[in-house]
């Protein structure tokens, strides 16, 4: 790539073009801040995403602060996997030592789910980060160079897209084998086709811009052109649409565990949690509710974090949803 | 418009051809002897050694190249035979034949209420917008759509079987139990002579057979798959239908028939809500996809004998000739609705044009 | 206006409606209703009569009480008492009468009370079956089946595992007998006298060349991965018939039977197979006889009831259905077949106390009726119905309400039926399976991410790591078999004495056994590798099948205890998927891994062959080596029990000394079943439980006579 010699002062909008002196990204990372903070702001007014945010601040609080909230006991390895008091399988209702009990195997609830925090937003964010990539890359590629390489992508893209996306992350998963590193994978390579086509779409209209044609008129090669004048243009409401998306990704990615193929067993993870609560509903002949902190705790925790996510995502959708805009 | 169909049409063959091709390359990834875990089930049954890994292995082809194993499960499809299902212990064909009509009872009985509910509460919600009213639904809804389903159904059955069934024992003698029939009803159908079953789906035979009982007794077995399972749809649908509702109560053409004079709830039925239902058409398109997905977790955690089950069974277990199989249906049954809810949109709303 | 509404509702109907056609076969008339299917009036009517369980409602009285119940001959007694006597009685090895058929018209077992369905039993398990063909059957689920619907030359007497009874042979063969003849060349032949008079459930009668046809054909079809090795072996000292084809094919040609592949085999070489096994099992007159090369003390145990592939088949009827004739110039089309292709895979004709009703595919659920003309007596029970159930929760549901006479508990939700109304709870019972903990002393190091570095260092363990013994002691004197035994098998379980379990022929009561010992354990860790291994430490990973929670327990009492011993000792536990863990074990890179053995055939060879022989499933990957392969085949060739016994002791005393593996236990099994379940027993060996001795009364208890001498134990709630 040819070192700093576009010349663009012609272009003006919606980004500030590069000056001379200034780092080009600086800058668009400026214009990608304000436009987040008009976001966040009028999120921040809405009360229902007001009370995401502090919920999902929490989660963040609770991910980070693991080491402290639920320490693992000495002499344990991997701190992800839950402690186990003793090996009975059945449940011990909470107590001083296991607050909110232990489930099946004497796995620490209180210990699985802070720790599954981490699991969760770890799994979210790798997962967003790696798909948002893929689909920009073949988005943007589609988009820009149009022809015959959008209509192959785009065929691609309808195949990925005509796989029923469970049974799909199902089988890839069981073929490469047990573990959240794979459960990821599953999820990337079958994640990124919404955002690769919302980035095309949006390529396409940036790509009519004026600074775009000046950009190529001064003999900027098609690389430079489409990632940093045409791709930054592009990405703003494709990098609000995916972070809504870290909810569901956990979402999925409990649910593979919740299907006994996800997570390692003992792992700290909330679908898993779950799934060790599956065969304890019924309680004992006494007691019909008698392992009722197994499932309930669990499915708090799960549900709560969706719910965070699903608060800001629906005031989100009422702010700039255009059908929507304007009815609050 | 006969051009479009056929466009759509044409492609399906190729996405099936990608989808499939994408699975064999997958299975790339994979020790061929992993892939025998299908035929030799537990260690117990590794008796014979190592030499009889390796037959299994030739038997099943497990050590050609991809593009062999391809063609020869083309060649099989071509021929009319999606191949042998070892979880269904049928042909992939017959397990498909067999667990579609419960899949699609269960599907019909989720979606229907589903709609109608949605519809009434987002119209009910944008009629009183911003009143408490629908704060209290959009609440609701978004909880709603924030319970997933493995953790809604075993809410569910923790508080049908647990406690229900505890203090109301009767109610239990047909209803809300797990599968899809009691053992008794289960017999009836299955007697040829006296259960004519023309559907499939049990409760729509049972009408046309005059079973009442019968009839009683499957639905008692949907009612939980089916909440559980339209739970989050529902309260999604809602949303948009809100939303659908406010814009169109701000169109011209309402103030005018509010300014004839016309009584508020006419207007609202007649005018507003009307054309606030054409987004949801495409919605119910997608909901039913979004259904037959979500049949995976609910038919699982409810042991309800269909499709979903039984994929989530061959998946885990890599049968792959069932999963081709599933995914073949399952995409083209896909691209089909979304064909469909084209369509319907060309003729609700003559403003769309397909080219 | 209006008119668009409609048009919006009709259409969404239509969507609906096309969804559910797509398979359908039928167009319009189920739309139409499933749109009207409340109709008010009809809900009242229906809800108010709740759906009565089938069957005769509690106010019917029966008309013959439990005097009818009492009448029909208990056919488990005769069976036991009687034939066997005629065994003993008989000198010459000649076909007896016919056990005469007491035409008892079977009694309708109307019985008061609440008993649920009273002449069904049902059961809720985790079955699968795999196949209804005896051939291919290899698994207990289907063999259940078989067990039922089909007959053997031989049953196990009652509860003993040890004690042969007639069945379709007429006689036990012993040398005494004359049935089984030894020639000089050290060939045996054992003959079965056949018995007259059996009919099969199309109403056939029974002959010798059904019986031949059954074994030769279980010889030929020899599924991979299936049960035909059992009596290839004994026959024809093959594990397989193509590696029998490709011998004779190497002989002729002198060619490496390596070289040769099997599907381009001579048409020669094939058909001399074949004649082979039409050799070893041959028809004489109302005999029929078995050619062993050599002896084979445990022939009655591969052949006897519950060994579902030696099931006795109709020749014509499988013929009709288009299994394989008897000829021997085409067998290999009908040589190890795919599932689909067997004729024979989902359906049945035998000779047993039950006959198939149906397999239902869409539920999994298979369910038998009684076969009235059963030559021995029929059944009390009318209909079996075997259910699939995966869902714990709903068999649990299914064995509270009654629905299910008979549930499958797993031993971790036992708490969870304690006390459960109207259950009978049966414990104790010994069962013929064992569970090791491997350590593989050839561990393949490339590529290979579960040794670490591969050195010695610290971080990880050398390929051989596992073969100094003192490395394999020091494993042992860390596992603690109480505490797994009470805490995980929830003390249901034993610790297993050596290769060999209890109730197995030659098991040694007195054998010697590891304990948990920390002392111990260090002073073998510090003999180990020269002193090295002390110092640097190890690091390796353990290895156990997604599923196995007790597995997961036990590796994690080892990783712990090896942590008291020494920091230094580090285990990671990994958890993989059945399919990883096969492709693993063949590749032979685990260094650490759980396993399991459940017998074939109850004798002591099939349980030190697995782990101790060089060609044995586990042991094959272990790199044990030869050093036990002598000792063993001496064992197998003789009828000396004396002989065995010392062979055997000396196999359990090596396995001891040399720690091939850590022994941990012979689990024990319990039976849940309602109170109403009558006539209940056990015999390790059989693959499920033996509904033809069942029958639901209200006074209903197990077989008392057996339970005692089994020492079991019996809860009732």
């Amino acid at each position: 790539m040819k070192a700093q010699q576009v010349k663009t002062e012609t272009a003006l909008e919606p980004l500030a073009p590069p000056t001379k002196n200034q780092s080009f990204w600086a800058d668009n990372l400026r214009q990608l801040w304000a436009n987040t903070w008009s976001v966040l702001k009028q999120l921040f007014k809405n009360p229902l995403s007001a009370s995401g945010f502090i919920i999902l601040l929490g989660f963040t609080l609770v991910a980070l602060l693991a080491p402290w909230l639920a320490p693992p006991p000495e002499r344990h390895f991997n701190p992800y996997m839950i402690p186990q008091d003793g090996y009975s399988s059945t449940p011990h209702p909470p107590s001083v030592q296991h607050p909110l009990g232990t489930t099946q195997n004497q796995y620490d609830i209180f210990y699985g789910l802070i720790w599954g925090t981490r699991t969760a937003f770890i799994i979210g964010i790798i997962v967003i980060f790696f798909t948002l990539l893929v689909g920009i890359v073949i988005g943007a590629v589609s988009g820009y160079f149009g022809g015959w390489i959008d209509e192959i992508l785009m065929r691609i893209t309808e195949i990925f897209l005509a796989f029923p996306s469970l049974v799909a992350t199902m089988v890839l998963v069981t073929i490469l084998g047990r573990g959240l590193d794979k459960v990821m994978i599953a999820f990337i390579v079958f994640g990124w086709m919404a955002y690769a086509r919302l980035i095309r779409g949006n390529v396409l209209q940036a790509k009519e811009n004026t600074y775009v044609e000046a950009a190529r008129a001064a003999g900027a090669n098609a690389a430079r052109i489409l990632f940093r004048h045409v791709v930054p243009n592009a990405i703003f409401p494709v990098l609000v649409v995916a972070s809504l998306d870290i909810g569901t990704v956990v979402l999925g990615a409990a649910a593979l565990s919740f299907l006994g193929i996800g997570a390692p067993e003992g792992y700290a993870d909330w679908g898993q949690m779950i799934n060790y609560a599956h065969n304890w509903i019924l309680g004992t002949n006494d007691d019909k509710l008698a392992y009722w902190y197994t499932i309930f705790f669990p499915g708090l925790t799960i549900s709560l974090f969706v719910l965070g996510w699903n608060f800001i995502g629906d005031a989100f959708r009422d702010i700039f949803d255009p059908r929507l805009r304007g009815t609050r | 418009m006969l051009a479009y169909i056929a466009r759509r049409l044409m492609l399906l063959p190729l996405i099936l051809f990608g989808v499939t091709i994408l699975i064999f390359i997958m299975l790339q990834f994979m020790n061929p002897y992993a892939r025998l875990k299908l035929y030799v089930r537990s260690p117990a049954e590794l008796k014979g050694g190592t030499d009889q890994l390796d037959r299994l292995l030739v038997k099943y082809g497990l050590n050609d190249p991809f593009w062999v194993q391809y063609g020869h499960w083309l060649e099989q499809v071509a021929q009319g035979n999606l191949g042998w299902s070892e979880t269904a212990k049928t042909s992939v064909l017959d397990a498909i034949q067999n667990r579609f009509p419960a899949t699609a009872e269960l599907t019909l009985y989720a979606i229907v209420p589903l709609v109608f509910f949605a519809i009434w509460m987002g119209v009910a919600a944008a009629v009183r917008h911003n009143l408490w009213a629908d704060q209290f639904l959009r609440f609701i809804t978004v909880i709603g759509t924030s319970l997933p389903i493995f953790v809604l159904g075993l809410f569910l059955l923790m508080i049908c079987y647990g406690l229900l069934y505890r203090h109301l024992p009767s109610l239990f003698e047909g209803w809300f139990a797990p599968g899809r029939l009691s053992e008794w009803a289960q017999a009836a159908v299955r007697d040829s002579k006296q259960f004519n079953s023309i559907t499939g789906m049990v409760t729509i035979d049972a009408i046309l057979n005059g079973q009442w009982r019968i009839f009683w007794d499957a639905l008692g077995h949907l009612i939980l798959p089916v909440v559980g399972l339209s739970f989050s749809g529902w309260a999604y649908l809602q949303r948009v239908m809100r939303s659908s509702m406010l814009e169109t109560l701000r169109q011209d053409y309402v103030t005018t028939a509010r300014a004839k004079g016309l009584p508020e709830k006419r207007v609202i039925v007649k005018h507003a809500r009307r054309n606030a239902l054409i987004p949801i058409v495409t919605l119910v398109g997608f909901t039913v996809i979004g259904l037959l997905g979500g049949v995976i977790i609910t038919e699982t955690i409810f042991n309800y004998p269909g499709l979903g089950n039984w994929t989530a069974a061959a998946a885990i277990q890599l049968d792959i000739p069932s999963v081709l199989g599933y995914v073949l249906f399952a995409t083209t049954l896909l691209i089909l609705i979304n064909l469909i809810v084209d369509l319907l949109y060309t003729v609700i709303d003559p403003r769309v044009r397909l080219i | 206006m209006s008119r668009r509404s409609h048009w919006i509702s009709l259409i969404v109907l239509v969507l609906l409606v096309s969804l559910a056609l797509v398979s359908c076969n039928q167009s319009q008339k189920p739309k139409d209703q499933s749109q009207q299917q409340q109709p008010p009036s009809a809900s009242k009517e229906t809800t108010q009569q709740p759906p009565p369980p089938t069957g005769t409602t509690d106010k019917e009285k029966p008309t013959t009480p439990s005097a009818g119940n009492e009448q029909p001959q208990s056919p488990e007694k005769k069976q036991t008492s009687e034939p066997g006597k005629t065994a003993d009685n008989q000198k010459s090895c000649e076909a007896s009468q016919p056990v005469g058929i007491t035409p008892t018209t079977p009694e309708t077992t109307a019985v008061a009370g609440d008993i649920k369905n009273p002449d069904t039993l049902i059961t809720a398990d985790i079955s699968d079956i795999d196949s209804l063909d005896p051939a291919f059957v290899y698994d207990t689920s289907s063999g259940e089946v078989l067990f039922h619907t089909y007959d053997n030359l031989l049953a196990y007497d009652g509860p003993h595992p040890d004690k042969f009874k007639t069945m379709l042979a007429t006689t036990i063969p012993s040398v005494q007998n004359g049935c089984i003849k030894e020639n000089p060349d050290g060939s045996v032949v054992i003959s079965f006298p056949i018995r007259t008079g059996v009919k099969f459930h199309d109403g056939s009668e029974l002959t010798p060349e059904d019986v031949a046809y059954s074994f030769q054909r279980l010889l030929t079809f020899d599924r991979s991965g299936g049960p035909s090795w059992l009596l290839l072996t004994p026959l024809l000292g093959v594990n397989s018939i193509e590696d029998l084809a490709k011998q004779i094919e190497a002989k002729a040609t002198g060619k490496n039977t390596k070289d040769l592949d099997f599907k381009k085999l001579g048409a020669d070489s094939l058909k001399q197979a074949c004649e082979r096994v039409l050799g070893a099992i041959q028809v004489n007159g109302d005999k029929v006889e078995f050619h062993l090369p050599t002896p084979f003390p445990p022939f009655f145990a591969v052949i006897a009831q519950s060994a579902s592939w030696a099931a006795v088949i109709s020749k014509k009827w499988a013929i009709a259905q288009g299994a394989w004739d008897g000829n021997c110039a085409d067998w290999v089309n009908y040589h190890d077949p795919q599932k689909e292709k067997d004729p024979l895979y989902d359906k049945i004709n035998g000779t047993g106390p039950f006959k198939l009703d149906y397999w239902d595919h869409k539920t999994g659920d298979i369910s038998i009726v009684r076969n009235d003309d059963y030559w021995s007596g029929p059944a009390k029970l009318k209909k079996v119905i075997i259910k699939k159930v995966n869902e714990w929760s709903t068999r649990k549901l299914m064995l509270e309400n009654g629905e299910a006479d008979i549930a499958t508990v797993d031993r971790q939700y036992i708490d969870q039926v304690d006390g459960m109304k109207g259950v009978r709870l049966i414990r104790g019972q010994i069962r013929m399976i064992l569970n090791y903990i491997f350590m593989n002393q050839a561990i393949k190091a490339e590529g290979n991410d579960y040794i670490g570095s591969g050195k010695l260092d610290g971080n990880g363990i050398p390929p051989d790591f596992f073969k100094d013994v003192h490395v394999r002691r020091g494993f042992n004197y860390v596992f603690d078999w109480e505490t797994y035994i009470r805490e995980v098998q929830k003390n249901e379980a034993e610790q297993a004495k050596g290769p060999i379990p209890r109730g197995v022929p030659f098991y040694n009561p007195e054998q010697k056994t590891y304990h948990l010992d920390l002392k111990e354990a260090e002073t073998h860790f510090k003999e180990a590798w020269g002193g090295k291994l002390w110092d640097k430490g190890f690091k390796l990973t353990a290895v156990y099948v997604s599923g196995g929670d007790d597995a997961k327990s036990a590796l994690e009492i080892i990783r712990r205890n090896l942590q008291q011993v020494n920091p230094k000792f580090v285990i990671e536990i990994a958890n993989v998927e059945w399919s990883t863990f096969l492709s693993k074990s063949v590749e032979g890179s685990m260094p650490l891994y759980l396993g399991g053995w459940q017998e074939d055939y109850h004798d002591a060879h099939n349980w030190v062959f697995p782990v101790m022989h060089s060609k044995g499933t586990y042991s094959e990957h272990l790199g044990i080596g030869t050093q036990y392969d002598d000792e063993m085949a001496s064992a197998i060739k003789t009828f000396d029990d004396a002989k065995r016994q010392q062979v055997y002791n000396q196999l359990q005393q090596q396995a001891y000394e040399d720690a091939i593996a850590i022994f941990m236990v012979q689990p024990l099994g319990r039976h849940y079943q309602r109170r109403w379940v009558d006539g209940y027993y056990y015999n390790p060996i059989w693959p499920g439980r033996n509904f033809y001795v069942m029958s639901k009364k209200p006074d209903a208890h197990p077989n008392q006579e057996y339970i005692k001498e089994l020492n079991l134990e019996i809860k009732e709630w």
